[in-house]
Parts: C-alpha cells; sequence; structure tokens
C-alpha cells in the first residue's frame, strides 16, 4: 500500500503530490513505478453474493472506511456506445456496459464506510442527456442507484451543466500525446476516484478495463466528434471520440491542452493507448473495480466485427493501482501484461499498460504486485478460447 | 359502401383489359380508382363485380385540408414514400441519411397520419405520395412497407403498383403475378387486425397547437422529431384540448406562439396543478397562475413549480424542433416510456392499448426492410403475462418468451423484413 497515490490524502496534497511526479523524466526506469496489492475474487452472479464479496476484497486493500471516509467520491462508471445496442439479445450489462449491481454494492458500501458524498459519473455516448435519463434508456432504474446510500448524485461529465468551466489536470512528464486534459469538475471535486469497469478486449487497444474506462471521461464537448474549435461547445456531444482522439483528424477546442506533436502518427492504435495512459496519469485512479462476472468476448461491444460472444467469467477484481489492477485482468484474461505490440492482447497496437508505467502510474510487473484473495492462476482464464 | 370499408387501390393505366380484374378475385381490395384513360368496359365490369369505383379522390397536401368537412375521406396527397432515406449520388449510392444522432434518418409518414386522424374528427384517412425514383427497382417489401405503414397508424393507402411491374402481371409474369399476391394478402391480413390501430394510443404526452400558419412549421416537425424517437404522443388541436384530452398524460407541449386562451388555461391549470408538465412559450405561462421558480436549472428552459406539477418555460422562441423534441421527452423522463426496443436502428413502432387496458399491441415497422443486422429486444416495465408475435410473414402467430428481471420483463423478437407485432397481456392489476 505504498508508492502509490493514497486515497488517504486530501485532494489537494494529493494533487500536489501526483503534479511533482511530472519533475520525473519521461524514460524513467519502469521498474520505479508503485507496486500495490490487487485483490481477486470468484463471483457467480449479481446476486446476494455481490456485496459481501466486494467488501471482503476492499478489506484486502485495507479497508474501504480508510479510503472513502468521509470523503467525496466519483465513480466513473463504463457505459460505452449506444444504450439501446445489443450484442443479439444480451443485455448491455452482461456484455460491454458495468452492471449496475456492481455499482449500487460499490455506492452502498462507501456509504456504510462513511463516504461524504458519491458521484455517478459517465461522458455518454453522443448524449447530453442527465445521466439518469440515459440509464432509463439502458432498461435500468436508476432509483435503487441513487438510493443506495445518502447523498448519491449522477452527472453526464459530457457538459457543464451548473459549473462555469472545466478542470485542468496536468499530464505527468508531459504526457506521451496530450500535456494535459480538461475534464468535467467533478473529477477534481473528488477526494477518491474509482474506476468501475467491464473486464472485456478491445478493437484499438488490445483491452479494456480501469484505465481505459476512464477515456469515456472525456467531454464530447471538447474532444469529441462535434466539439467546439475554440471552446467548448455545450451543444456538440452529437457522436463520439473519433475524431479528435482516435483519429487525430483535429485538436480539441483550442481551449484545452492540444497534442505535444501533431505530427505523431495518427494511427488508432498508436494514438488511443497513449491517450489513455496520459488520462490514468493526469488524474490517477484510487480505486478500480473490474466487473468480469459477466462479458463479453471479442472487442468492446457489439459495433465490433469477428468473434463476439457473451462469456462469465464470473470474477471481480478490485486495487488501489490502475496499472497493477489492469495487469493482473490481463493475467487473467489469458494475457501477458509484459507484452508489447505484436504480441497478444497488443497485437495490433502498443500497450497501455507500459505506456502508463513509463509515466510513473504504476508497475505491470506481476512479481511486485501483492495478490490477495484468489491466485492468479486460480482465476485465469482464456477470453480468447 | 360505407368508406370506412374501402380498401382501395390505382389502377394501373397499363391495365386495360378487364379480364386482368380477376387478379383481385380473392383479395380484400374492393375500390377502384380508376385512370381518366381506363376504357368503359373496365367500369362496368368491375362495377357489374360488386367493386366500387368511386370519383378520384380530390388529394391536397395535408395543409390544404378543410378540416371543418364532416363527411367523406381526408385524402392527403403529399405523404412521402416510406424508406430508409438515401443520400445524394454524391454520397455513394449505399450510403444513408441520418439524423443529429446519427440514427438512419426515415422516411415516414406515422406523425402524418397521427396529426391527420387527430384532427379529421372520425373520417377515414387516405395517404398517397409521389412514387419513388426509380420505381422499377422496388421490392414487394418496398409495397409492403408502405401498405404496413398506413395499417399501423390507421390510415388507408391505396394499392399503387409501377408502371413497370404492373406491365409483367398484366403480361403473365409468374414472379409478378406471385408478388402482386402476397402483396394482396399483406392487405388482408392489415385488414383482419385493424382493430389496433383504432384502440387508443398508449401516449403520456400531448402535443397541442393550431398546426396551422405561424405554428405550422414548428408543429409538424415536432411531431416528425417526436415519431423518430419514439416518443409517443398524442397530438390535439390547441382549441379543442380538454380535461378529457389530459386524462391519464403526464405531460403537455403546448406549441402555439398566441398566449393561450382563458378556457385553455381553465384546462391546463388542474393538470398542472395534480402533478402535470406543461412546457410552453412565455406568453402562454403568463395565462397560467401560482408559478414558483425552481432551482433545478435547464439551458434552454425556465423551471417552474405550480401546485404538484411543473411548468417549463421556453427561455426563447421555439427554434430547433429535434432539441424541442428531445427536452420534451427528457423533462418528462423516459420513466413513462411504456416500452423500450433494443437494436431498434430503422424501425418505428406505434403502441395502442385494448380499450379494456388488458392488452397492449406495439407495431413495428422495418424501413430498412430485411432482417435487423441483431435480434431486436422489446422492454417493458408493465407486469405482463403472455406475449405474442404477430406477422403477415409468419403463417401463425407465435408465443414469446418472457425473461423476467427485475423490475422489468424482456421479450425477444424473432427476425422480420417489414412489419411485426409484439401483443402483450397485460397482467391485471399490476
Amino acid at each position: 500500500m505504498r508508492n502509490h497515490p493514497c486515497p488517504g490524502l486530501s485532494r489537494r496534497n494529493f494533487l500536489a503530490a501526483a503534479g511533482a511526479v511530472s519533475a520525473v523524466p519521461l524514460l524513467g526506469a519502469p521498474s520505479s513505478a508503485p507496486a500495490a496489492p490487487v485483490a481477486i475474487a470468484r463471483c457467480p452472479d449479481y446476486g446476494a453474493a455481490l456485496k459481501p464479496t466486494l467488501k471482503t476484497m476492499m478489506d484486502q486493500l485495507g479497508g474501504l472506511a480508510k479510503l472513502v471516509g468521509g470523503k467525496t467520491v466519483t465513480i466513473k462508471i463504463n457505459l460505452t456506445g449506444s444504450p439501446n445496442q445489443r450484442m443479439g439479445n444480451t443485455p448491455a450489462e452482461h456484455a460491454q456496459y458495468t452492471h449496475p449491481a456492481v455499482v449500487g454494492a460499490v455506492v452502498r458500501l462507501m456509504g456504510e464506510a462513511g463516504a461524504r458524498r458519491i458521484r455517478i459519473a459517465e461522458g455518454c455516448f453522443s448524449s447530453s442527456d442527465p445521466l439518469p435519463e440515459f440509464i432509463m434508456d439502458v432498461g435500468w432504474d436508476p432509483a435503487p442507484l441513487l438510493n443506495a446510500a445518502s447523498r448519491v448524485e449522477m452527472v453526464n461529465t459530457n457538459l457543464l451543466g451548473s459549473y462555469k468551466k472545466y478542470a485542468r489536470f496536468q499530464t505527468p512528464k508531459g504526457g506521451h500525446i496530450f500535456p494535459g486534459f480538461d475534464l468535467h469538475p467533478a473529477y477534481e471535486e473528488c477526494d477518491v476516484l474509482v474506476s468501475i469497469a467491464k473486464m472485456k478486449e478491445h478493437a484499438t487497444c488490445g483491452i479494456t478495463l480501469a484505465m481505459k474506462n476512464m477515456f469515456g471521461g472525456t467531454p464530447l464537448t471538447i474532444y469529441g466528434d462535434h466539439a467546439g474549435k475554440d471552446g467548448p461547445d455545450e451543444n456538440g456531444t452529437q457522436g463520439g471520440r473519433g475524431t479528435i482522439m482516435h483519429a487525430g483528424a483535429r485538436g480539441p477546442a483550442k481551449t484545452a491542452p492540444q497534442e505535444n506533436d501533431p505530427k505523431s502518427s495518427r494511427e488508432d492504435k498508436y494514438r488511443m493507448p497513449r491517450i489513455v495512459a496520459d488520462i490514468a496519469a493526469a488524474r490517477p485512479i484510487q480505486i478500480s473495480i473490474i466487473d468480469g462476472i459477466y462479458t463479453m468476448a471479442g472487442g468492446e461491444g457489439p459495433w465490433n466485427y469477428g468473434r463476439l460472444k457473451p462469456m462469465r467469467p464470473g470474477l471481480l477484481v478490485a486495487g488501489t493501482n490502475a496499472v497493477c489492477t489492469d495487469s493482473v485482468g490481463a493475467a487473467l484474461m489469458g494475457f501477458d501484461p509484459m507484452a508489447d505490440r505484436g504480441t497478444a492482447p497488443f497485437e495490433r497496437c502498443d500497450s497501455s499498460l507500459r505506456l502508463a508505467e513509463e509515466l510513473g502510474v504504476g508497475t505491470r510487473d506481476l512479481s511486485r504486485i501483492e495478490i490477495a484473495g484468489l491466485s492468479i492462476k486460480e482465476a485465469a482464464f482464456r477470453i480468447r478460447a | 359502401m360505407p368508406v370506412a370499408d374501402l380498401v382501395p387501390i390505382e389502377w394501373p393505366s397499363e391495365w386495360q383489359d378487364p379480364a386482368l380484374l380477376k387478379l383481385l378475385e380473392g383479395s380484400p381490395v374492393n375500390c377502384l380508382l380508376l385512370p381518366k384513360d381506363a376504357p368503359p368496359g373496365l367500369r362496368a365490369a368491375a362495377e357489374a363485380g360488386g367493386l366500387a369505383c368511386p370519383p378520384p379522390p380530390a388529394w391536397k397536401s395535408w395543409k390544404e385540408i378543410d378540416w371543418s368537412v364532416k363527411s367523406g375521406p381526408v385524402c392527403i396527397g403529399d405523404g412521402v414514400w416510406p424508406e430508409l432515406a438515401m443520400k445524394g449520388a454524391d454520397a455513394g449510392q449505399d450510403s444513408t441519411g441520418s439524423g443529429p444522432t446519427g440514427a438512419p434518418w426515415l422516411d415516414a409518414n406515422g406523425w402524418l397520419i397521427r396529426l391527420a386522424r387527430a384532427r379529421a374528427a372520425g373520417r377515414p384517412v387516405w395517404l398517397r405520395s409521389d412514387p419513388p425514383e426509380k420505381s422499377e427497382n422496388l421490392a414487394t417489401e418496398n409495397y409492403l412497407l408502405a401498405q404496413s405503414e398506413a395499417a399501423a397508424y390507421g390510415a388507408v393507402r391505396p394499392l399503387w403498383i409501377a408502371p413497370a411491374h404492373a406491365r409483367q402481371v398484366a403480361a403473365g409474369n409468374p414472379a409478378l403475378q406471385s408478388q402482386f399476391k402476397r402483396l394482396l394478402a399483406g392487405i388482408a391480413w392489415h385488414r383482419e387486425h385493424r382493430e389496433w390501430s383504432q384502440w387508443p394510443v398508449l401516449a403520456r404526452l400531448v402535443i397541442a397547437s393550431d398546426f396551422a400558419g405561424p405554428n405550422e412549421y414548428t408543429a409538424s416537425e415536432t411531431l416528425l422529431l417526436a415519431a423518430r424517437r419514439n416518443l409517443s404522443f398524442q397530438p390535439v388541436e390547441s382549441a379543442r384540448l380538454s380535461a378529457v384530452a389530459l386524462r391519464g398524460r403526464r405531460a403537455l407541449l403546448y406549441l402555439d406562439t398566441q398566449p393561450m386562451t382563458a378556457a385553455t388555461a381553465a384546462v391546463v391549470q388542474p393538470f398542472v396543478e395534480s402533478g402535470g408538465l406543461v412546457l410552453c412559450l412565455k406568453a402562454s405561462a403568463a395565462a397560467l397562475k401560482g408559478l414558483r421558480p425552481l432551482a433545478e436549472t435547464h439551458p434552454r428552459f425556465a423551471l417552474h413549480a405550480c401546485g404538484k406539477g411543473r411548468v417549463a418555460v421556453c427561455s426563447g422562441e421555439w427554434d430547433d424542433p429535434y432539441m424541442l423534441a428531445l427536452d420534451t421527452h427528457l423533462l418528462m423522463s423516459r420513466r413513462y416510456d411504456a416500452v423500450r426496443l433494443f437494436n431498434s436502428g430503422s424501425l418505428s413502432y406505434f403502441h395502442t392499448t385494448s380499450p379494456d387496458g388488458k392488452r397492449w399491441v406495439v407495431q413495428m415497422l422495418n424501413y430498412a426492410r430485411r432482417g435487423a443486422a441483431h435480434q431486436v429486444s422489446l422492454q417493458t416495465w408493465q407486469k405482463v403475462q403472455a406475449a405474442r408475435f404477430h406477422s403477415p410473414e409468419l403463417p401463425q402467430p407465435q408465443t414469446l418468451e418472457l425473461h423476467r428481471e427485475p423490475g422489468m420483463q424482456e421479450v425477444y423478437l424473432p427476425t422480420f423484413k417489414v412489419y411485426g407485432t409484439v401483443e402483450l397481456e397485460i397482467t391485471p392489476h399490476a
């Protein structure tokens, strides 16, 4: 539990500490990146076993009260793509979306652990809808989530709402692609950022876990296909993030930090892993939770082509360092987290794990990561089986 | 024969031989709209066979219809040929147009039929459109979509056959004759199920306007875009707005730029005070009493409490019907959507309820005219005890398995090319 951004720090001290890391040269020794424990548990479904399993995992990480007691928490969930799109008849929460039961259990546990205020956040695809309305479009009832603890709110982080301006986050070491990001104030006003991801492969990044989940936190008004040119366009929330982020066809709104090198490769499989690493470094995640109970294989959503299929690994993963947690998640999926371009799951892209490690976010070296609960060997499966 | 029972065909000019009347035998088509050059013997033979041959309908633009007329069909001549809208030739032959959300754009008539039926006060609504370009390329499914769309929304679309196809049918081309029979069978199927379209619409939203003059553009575009979002609504002429029209509704979108009259305000006031939502312009909001500003903010509306309800007052003029339809949907809340479809890309749907409330039907039109790429699921928060799928593409209705989750139920639909209906049997007292 040392050498990683500590959720016990105040927000101000934490951000200051994160900023101090930026003095480290970009090509610093990866092995010096912090390590933190990761808990692995089996959970067969989203029923009664879910909450106690998550509680045990949090206890294995040091106890949730210590992590969130008296704190403001922002929970980034994963609702990638259109809420009406499914892989066949498979509900989105059994394939591409974070299951609401996991979100509800986490909110409940955090409330019981004394969290002062909890915000559930997502930058919904092509949407300025209030998050509860987007959630209803998925077919879920937002009420149980909003009532899972006291002072629970939901926010679509694509647009400012009642805020006056976006919050600026600098990428340590200058970043691979972006030296910083402008994000919704919900990511600044929280003491603890939680990323609840789905355990999936990804067409552009090889894998999508806790770090890649945060890509959806970039506001469409600044980074979306119809983002403003000179500044955020609060009406420009149509489409996704393909134009600016994936393809680099233009820069984000000019008020936001621009690319370090506009002449760098425009290949999405070069850019996206770097952007994912940059975001993870600019706004570190304090608690990473990966929903691998039900998921899908073959891609991150039903829009991918190829061997898509639902899967039921029955796993939960949690940790306090996103690179460590994602590296364990990758290992559980049957991949070597030390792999890089040319080797699964990064056959055609660079490794966001390595790139984030280079930025000092955390280590992907499993030998340095303490595992709680099940061992990787006990829990591993092959998502490409 | 009562006008409501007429099933018309625009008799092709290419069909000069009265013997071709045999093509209609056994079909529900009972009315010939004859071309000017029809041979005299054709009319005589048709009438001798019991077919009606009325004078040509007075087709008009929907904007020019005299809604005060009390009898005869309302004949709207400026519908659109229903299809997935294609971009211009410069965009490539296979590309489709799309709306602001990226969802495929549909050339559809549902909103117009809904409006016409609301204003026609019980008169039958007939609809036609100019033929599509390259009509010789139309497939049977194109014709079936045109017929199914009109039937689903409760209108009559005289059967029309492209000249090239009419010639081949007349020449005895077996494939074309078979397709023509399939088309007639589709019309017969819809006639057998026409009660569904006559049932009350399952809508929590009333859209009120005079739909004319300065209000015509915003009102018609808002209906069109609400329909494309599959937001269920009931259009009502503002002068006819009544407590009955608002009974059981959650929201009223009052579109007219002219201030709400005192008589209308007297109807709206108790609706909002008892918990309803009203969206209107400032001029109309002034007619309502007891508005208290809410702390909640909205980029395009000033929100007020009024009794147990809310009044959302547009901050300026109505300037974007797309945003207006979206804002209306979200301010009312998707919570009141009776059903939800997944993988519904180019589907449009329309739901009604039996007068006794025991059955819901959701009629779905596939404007892509081919099987959905992914299976379509239908979800409802209403408790149901059984579900069936009906389609003229199936020999028999199909029982659907109910997939129950906490607080909701789903059915998975079979693939269909053009038209299908889900019938839900509602659990009593649920």
